[in-house]
């Protein structure tokens, strides 16, 4: 009796041992805001970012099977589509904004740049089933992993067993997407004091908070808020933005404010893609700005910079560029668990 | 004091036993019949519609007695499925005596905000807006000559759960009798034909036009008499 209660005891605490080697502790930087995502309600686990991670990578996700996650939101653009303005789809489909670029999402409070997704959860649900992107239900998903080779291995490493729901797949990939922390940039290493900024980057610093840091806001060098920045109206587009959610005209034309982190990556910029060039955004803060009642009052007079001024605030964006981030093979495409040719 | 506490145990025991289940059926109906979704009724018009599709959740389930709450079910979240019979019935175990049934129509805010649930609420079931979070409190799809559309389709997803798109409906239903099976009514033949299927019959998003639906949804629901 004793030996079976010995034996119980040591294979209660082998178990136990065993899920406490796959379990992750998601790091906050230092200095940095508390995360909005309730981890609580989703803790992370080496074998569901690993299963998240393969979901982002593989185009099953799409109704053709030609396009997944990574086409729009590749890892070298920060996890976004470069040279794209507007998204694009399968089929050639294209959409009516710009891919966002993927990074510190567990401190998003909202998903889009309209806010239309309250959380992270339900984000991927968009892409999956817009006709312009993936096209693709969320049952046929299913149906299509249920009957795949790998998946039901790995949502049994996941989840303890092979049964396969939308929200065990949604949630795993926010737990991909989740691990997507960018805070190795030069600007990170400063603040760390283990770098220095150069005469440039520090005055750029000194502008950069003069002029950008009420909305763009340090350390996340966003506030999440929705504003009009002044962009004239495309009228091939006629995107009223976040008003289109709220139906509120005192929303009209105001977007989500992006993250001016990995810019060297991210080009296009704005929700439409218009400017190829940090320059050009520059230039459009200066003159470009269209009044509207909604237009954010700190833009009212314009931001306006001599050449010299400017060559600094650039010179200090360049330092929120992180290359670790978009060379970390954690997050990369994910060559183990798919054949050859496989993905992407 | 022993005795005391002896009498309270054989107090509780017999409320125990004394406890019942209850059996609450709900039936998608047109004309107090069950729906046919394969069948066209005629309107008074001459006009006919077909209901192809009626899918809807009940939430917050809870019973009181003389105005005092005796029971709230946990993990109150049940989807009813016109098209799959086992899903319009649900069973509250180990109920005390009530003279009324709460439950709300819809999902209510908290979960709407909360990212991706399991069960009944799983996005999967596609009660979930995938372009704007919420979830659809209710889905009635079917044809009908009035409507003016791609094979004259209906389609009513109504929810909403912010602000004043809040299309969340709460009701009471009273039973003095507290029968161990309630059979309620969901008239669809009354609520649609409140509606002028003619100039509505698309509504896939929060708005007024979807709260005043629902409240007139919520409006026709009916104890059944045995």
């Amino acid at each position: 009796m004793k030996k079976l209660l010995v034996i119980t005891c040591m294979l209660t605490t082998a178990v136990l041992l065993s899920f406490k080697t796959i379990k992750m502790q998601f790091a906050i930087p230092q200095g940095w805001p508390k995360p909005v995502y309730d981890f609580g309600k989703n803790p992370l686990s080496y074998n569901k970012v690993e299963l998240g991670r393969m979901l982002f990578y593989d185009p099953v996700l799409s109704r053709d099977s030609s396009t997944s996650c990574a086409s729009c939101h590749s890892q070298y653009n920060a996890f976004t589509h470069v040279d794209h303005d507007l998204s694009h789809g399968i089929n050639d489909r294209i959409g009516k904004r710009n891919s966002p670029a993927l990074m510190n999402l567990a401190w998003s409070s909202s998903f889009m740049w309209d806010g239309a997704v309250n959380h992270l959860d339900v984000q991927s649900l968009a892409p999956i089933t817009n006709p312009l992107e993936m096209d693709e239900s969320l049952p046929n998903v299913i149906r299509k992993l249920q009957s795949n080779k790998r998946y039901p291995a790995m949502f049994y490493k996941a989840y303890g067993d092979s049964i396969i729901t939308g929200q065990r797949l949604l949630q795993a990939l926010s737990q991909f997407m989740l691990t997507l922390v960018s805070n190795n940039a030069k600007y990170d290493s400063v603040m760390r004091k283990q770098a220095v900024f150069t005469e440039n980057e520090d005055k750029g610093y000194t502008l950069y908070k003069q002029h950008c840091a009420s909305c763009h806001a340090e350390p996340l060098f966003a506030n999440y808020s929705f504003e009009n920045n002044g962009l004239y109206v495309d009228k091939t587009l006629n995107d009223s933005g976040r008003m289109a959610i709220t139906k509120q005209p005192t929303d009209s034309l105001k977007f989500k404010v992006p993250t001016l982190r990995n810019l060297k990556y991210t080009y296009p910029y704005m929700h439409d893609g218009r400017f190829k060039h940090l320059g050009q955004v520059l230039n459009h803060y200066a003159m470009g700005i269209q009044h509207a009642p909604t237009l954010a009052p700190q833009l009212r007079k314009g931001v306006f910079m001599n050449s010299e001024e400017k060559f600094y605030l650039i010179s200090f964006l360049a330092t929120l560029n992180d290359k670790s981030f978009v060379s970390n093979p954690a997050f990369g495409y994910p060559q183990k668990y798919f054949a050859t040719g496989e993905g992407l | 004091m022993l005795f005391r506490l002896l009498f309270i145990g054989l107090f509780c025991c017999t409320q125990t036993v004394a406890a019942q289940y209850l059996d609450l059926k709900f039936v998608a109906t047109w004309g107090g019949k069950p729906v046919d979704a394969q069948k066209y009724y005629k309107l008074p018009s001459g006009d006919s519609l077909r209901i192809t599709n009626f899918r809807c959740y009940i939430s917050g389930i809870s019973l009181s007695a003389n105005g005092k709450t005796v029971y709230i079910e946990p993990n109150s979240y049940h989807l009813l499925d016109m098209a799959e019979p086992p899903s319009m019935q649900l069973r509250l175990p180990n109920i005390p005596k009530y003279d009324a049934i709460y439950f709300s129509i819809g999902v209510d805010s908290i979960m709407s905000i909360s990212g991706a649930h399991g069960g009944d609420l799983d996005p999967e079931k596609g009660m979930y807006w995938a372009w704007q979070s919420g979830y659809i409190n209710f889905k009635v799809e079917g044809n009908s000559n009035l409507c003016n559309t791609r094979r004259n389709e209906f389609q009513f997803h109504i929810g909403g759960y912010a602000g004043k798109d809040n299309a969340l409906v709460k009701l009471t239903l009273r039973n003095a009798d507290a029968p161990n099976t309630m059979t309620i009514q969901i008239p669809l033949s009354k609520w649609l034909q409140q509606i002028d299927l003619r100039q509505q019959h698309t509504i896939m998003s929060p708005s007024a036009e979807a709260v005043q639906l629902a409240k007139q949804f919520a409006a026709t629901l009916n104890i059944q008499e045995p």
